[in-house]
């Protein structure tokens, strides 16, 4: 007897992440030979991103938390990052833990209070907390306010400099986005997935079975929150750069739709979902300064007609494929 | 009901108050459940009965009054707690996980009371360790064959079933059952009752019911709610032959 089929929503997930992961580890091999340079230091921008995205998804999807403020965690690893790297301790050593360490805390000490709400005021409450850490950003007037800081450079490895090299540092994006995307597609078909999604469907049922929902939530929280901070880590160092605008509301706006569009609680989706939320973005920017016009309604259009994003389309083909078969 | 002073109730409930705003919900309900026994709780809508039940779970916290189990006060202790010292209950509006499978449902209360309840490695669909325990609660409910269809999808009845194999999954000594013939048919209350009637004498449970005829060869005990307190407790016969209870609550069709 085969094991019956668990997660309703889960279908394997093997094939798409092999894809992604494929197409994404051989595009500095196309940019390189086909002389597009460019494509590198574009692809890990959208990579950086898709980390975020996913990061949101596991709360957002899997555990049904809608985190307006998700940006507020990249913002806090970019200027963790940032200000290390300008007091001359941005050895990845020391920044990236020191990233991971910020970004964690404030997940779990602003989880504390907005887990306890749920639906709009859970909304309002982690939009209310981005906005802090964006108001904070801009008050760091010795690291530069409200026009941002740029950096003397990048982390240094050991005393290295192997991440002023594109290539190098693309490959260290992809591993922590594949790495990140392995650790919680395993976390969410884990003991602790069934949990979180078992709370994100029926939270009082979990209670009743007793299982601490608020400590599950808040611990997949603190994941999530670290998991961005990963993400600013790396997003100051690509654009040596750090800017309040990292943590803005509207960066968790898009990242919110990056999920949506990618089909909420796949995970490798939300990857999919960033990458093409941005090259959208960029294919739009180039053709015309008004590609906002363009862009809004594509948006629109494109989640109202792919039930579920782009998961929901591959699940399809794939049912065609097997000959309307399900599963 | 045979010399009840010598055993020990495994769940007591004494003086239980609660009121939203000026209205007295629960109006100082004492009652006691003992080892391996049925206690139905009847009367008639809106006597008070879900809000007692919330109370004993934990999903509400009493103005006054103390609830104990197996001898230890729980009146304060969290909803969760209450269930891993043994408390289960069943909702009187279906309460499932609808979108995991029946099997993923009971495997998910087994997984409650497992060594490691939230590991984050190891998938979780092919555990055996879970599956198979759920997989034998789902027979002893009469699901086995249905154990692979998605929770959502059940039926009416078959739901019921399910929220019972999830309560008997923590391997609970109290069982709360709020209304679980609600909306069934004759046949498949028929069924359920003859399930209730297998596990009596391996838990204790508490059972409100509308379905008299249910409760009647059910209940080794049946205390009438009305307007918030107990009007009688007694043996079904005595109950039912209460002329206190016949005017307030049970229709004379009920007989």
């Amino acid at each position: 007897m085969s094991s019956p089929l668990i997660f309703s929503t889960k279908r394997s997930s093997f094939w798409p992440v092999v894809v992604l992961c494929l197409g994404l580890a051989l595009v500095p091999v196309v940019a390189v030979l086909t002389k597009q340079g460019h494509w590198v230091s574009l692809t890990t921008q959208m990579m950086i991103l898709a980390l975020a995205a996913l990061s949101l998804d596991l709360i957002l999807g899997i555990g049904g938390l809608l985190s307006f403020g998700h940006a507020a965690f990249i913002g806090l690893g970019a200027y963790t990052t940032g200000i290390l790297i300008q007091e001359g301790k941005g050895d990845l050593l020391i920044a990236l833990p020191m990233s991971l360490v910020v970004s964690g805390l404030f997940a779990f000490v602003t989880g504390i209070v907005a887990l306890r709400t749920r639906g709009v005021v859970f909304i309002m409450i982690t939009l209310a907390f981005g906005q802090m850490a964006y108001f904070a950003a801009q008050a760091l007037y010795a690291y530069g306010g409200d026009d941002g800081l740029t950096l003397d450079g990048r982390s240094t490895v050991f005393g290295l400099k192997l991440l002023s090299n594109k290539i190098v540092f693309y490959y260290l994006t992809f591993a922590c986005l594949a790495g990140c995307l392995l650790l919680l597609q395993r976390l969410s078909r884990a003991r602790f997935g069934r949990v979180l999604l078992g709370a994100r469907d029926n939270a009082v049922r979990m209670e009743t079975l007793g299982y601490d929902v608020f400590r599950v939530r808040l611990m997949a929280y603190v994941l999530s929150g670290m998991i961005a901070g990963l993400a600013g880590f790396l997003l100051a160092n690509h654009t040596e750069f750090v800017s309040p605008a990292y943590a803005a509301w509207q960066r968790s706006g898009d990242l919110i739709f990056m999920v949506i569009i990618g089909g909420v609680g796949s995970l490798w989706g939300a990857v999919g979902g960033a990458l093409t939320y941005l090259l959208l973005e960029e294919g739009l920017s180039g053709l015309t300064e008004h590609w906002k016009v363009i862009f809004g309604p594509l948006i629109i259009l494109f989640v109202l007609l792919t039930h579920g994003g782009i998961e929901g389309v591959v699940a399809r083909l794939r049912d065609v494929m097997a000959g309307g078969r399900h599963d | 009901m045979t010399d009840t002073a010598a055993i020990r109730p495994v769940l007591q409930i004494d003086g239980l108050k609660k009121s939203f705003g000026a209205l007295n919900v629960t109006n100082g309900v004492s009652l006691s459940v003992n080892p391996g026994e049925i206690h139905a709780l009847i009367g008639p809508n809106g006597a008070g009965k879900t809000t007692l039940i919330h109370q004993i779970a934990g999903l509400l916290r009493p103005d006054a009054g103390h609830i104990l189990f197996n001898g230890h006060d729980i009146t304060t202790t969290s909803m969760p707690q209450r269930a891993r010292l043994g408390l289960a209950r069943t909702f009187q509006i279906t309460s499932i996980v609808p979108s995991l499978t029946a099997l993923g449902n009971v495997a998910l209360a087994v997984q409650a009371g497992a060594d490691k309840p939230l590991g984050f490695w190891t998938p979780v669909d092919a555990d055996d360790s879970l599956n198979s325990p759920a997989q034998a609660l789902l027979e002893t409910v009469g699901l086995g064959a249905r154990a692979g269809v998605i929770a959502g999808q059940l039926s009416h009845g078959e739901k019921r079933a399910l929220e019972i194999a999830m309560a008997l999954a923590l391997k609970p000594r109290v069982i709360l059952l709020d209304e679980p013939m609600a909306g069934m048919g004759h046949e498949e209350s028929a069924r359920l009752t003859d399930l209730l009637k297998s596990l009596k004498g391996t838990y204790a449970m508490l059972l409100v019911e509308h379905d008299m005829e249910a409760v009647f060869s059910l209940a080794d005990c049946v205390s009438v709610l009305v307007d918030g307190h107990v009007l009688a407790t007694g043996s079904a016969d005595m109950v039912r032959n209460d002329p206190q209870v016949r005017a307030a609550y049970l229709g004379d069709e009920a007989f």
